[in-house]
C-alpha cells in the first residue's frame, strides 16, 4: 500500500476510534453516577494519549513454544483492539486464562488500569465487545456499585 | 500463535493527558455512612507508564504499585 494512503488512513481511523472511545468513557461516567463529561473534563481527554499498536503473528509451526504478548494490563483508561477474523488473545478469569474469541466486525475494549484508579474500584479490569455500527452513546454499564466486574456484549 | 493462519491485531489504547494526576474520583468516595478511604494513590500518567513500561510484563499488574492495602 502506498505509505501516504496508510498514514492517511491511520490517522482518520485513530480520529473515528478516540471518539468511539470517549462516547464509552462518558456512558461508564454516567453509570458511576456522574456527569457524561466528568472523565473527559477531569482527565483532560481532549488532550489525552492515544497509542496505535498493530501486531502481525505470522503461521507458526509450534506455537506452543513461541513466547506471544506476555500477560499484562493496559495502563490508561480503554482499549479498543479489532482482529483480522483470528482469536489468540486471552484473558484472566477466577484465575484462569481463557480464550477470547475474535467476533467479526467487532472492537473488543479493554478496560485500563487507570479507569479502576478513577473509579476506585468501582470498574475493575475487564473487556466488553461491541460490534460496529452501534452508537456508543447508547452502550451503559450496569450499576457499578453491584458491579464487582462487568462483561457485557452488545449486538 | 497459530498453524494455520496469520493474525493480526491493531489495538488502540486511550489514556488521560500526559500530566493528568490520575486518583479516585473524590465524588466516588462518599457513600451513605460518610466518605469512604481512597483504594489507590493518585499518580501523574505520565509517570505511570514510565513505571510499567519499564518494568517486565511478568504478569502482575502495574496497579500493586499504587494500591493503598486496606486497614
Amino acid at each position: 500500500m502506498d505509505l501516504f494512503l496508510c498514514s492517511e488512513i491511520s490517522l482518520e481511523y485513530s480520529r473515528r476510534v478516540r471518539e468511539v472511545a470517549r462516547g464509552l468513557l462518558k456512558g461508564i461516567s454516567e453509570s458511576l453516577g456522574l456527569e457524561g463529561s466528568y472523565i473527559d473534563k477531569a482527565l483532560n481527554l481532549e488532550q489525552g494519549k492515544q497509542i496505535f499498536i498493530a501486531n502481525l503473528y505470522p503461521t507458526c509451526p509450534q506455537p506452543e513454544l513461541a513466547m506471544g504478548m506476555p500477560p499484562h494490563s493496559d495502563h490508561g483508561f480503554l482499549t479498543l483492539l479489532i482482529q483480522n477474523g483470528i482469536g489468540g488473545l486471552q484473558i484472566q478469569h477466577k484465575g484462569k486464562w481463557v480464550d477470547v474469541g475474535a467476533l467479526p466486525n467487532s472492537f473488543l475494549v479493554n478496560t485500563g488500569d487507570h479507569l479502576e484508579v478513577h473509579s476506585d474500584f468501582l470498574v475493575m479490569l475487564s473487556f466488553i465487545t461491541i460490534r460496529l455500527g452501534v452508537d456508543p452513546r447508547f452502550l451503559r454499564l450496569n450499576n457499578p456499585v453491584t458491579n464487582v466486574k462487568f462483561l457485557f456484549f452488545c449486538y | 500463535m497459530n498453524r494455520k493462519a496469520t493474525r493480526i491485531s491493531i489495538a488502540m489504547a486511550h489514556g488521560p493527558s500526559l500530566d493528568s494526576v490520575v486518583s479516585p474520583a473524590p465524588e466516588l468516595l462518599v457513600s451513605s455512612i460518610g466518605n469512604e478511604p481512597a483504594a489507590y494513590v493518585g499518580m501523574k500518567y505520565k509517570d505511570y507508564l514510565e513505571l510499567q513500561q519499564s518494568n517486565k510484563l511478568d504478569g502482575k499488574s502495574c496497579l500493586d504499585r499504587v494500591r493503598i492495602p486496606a486497614v
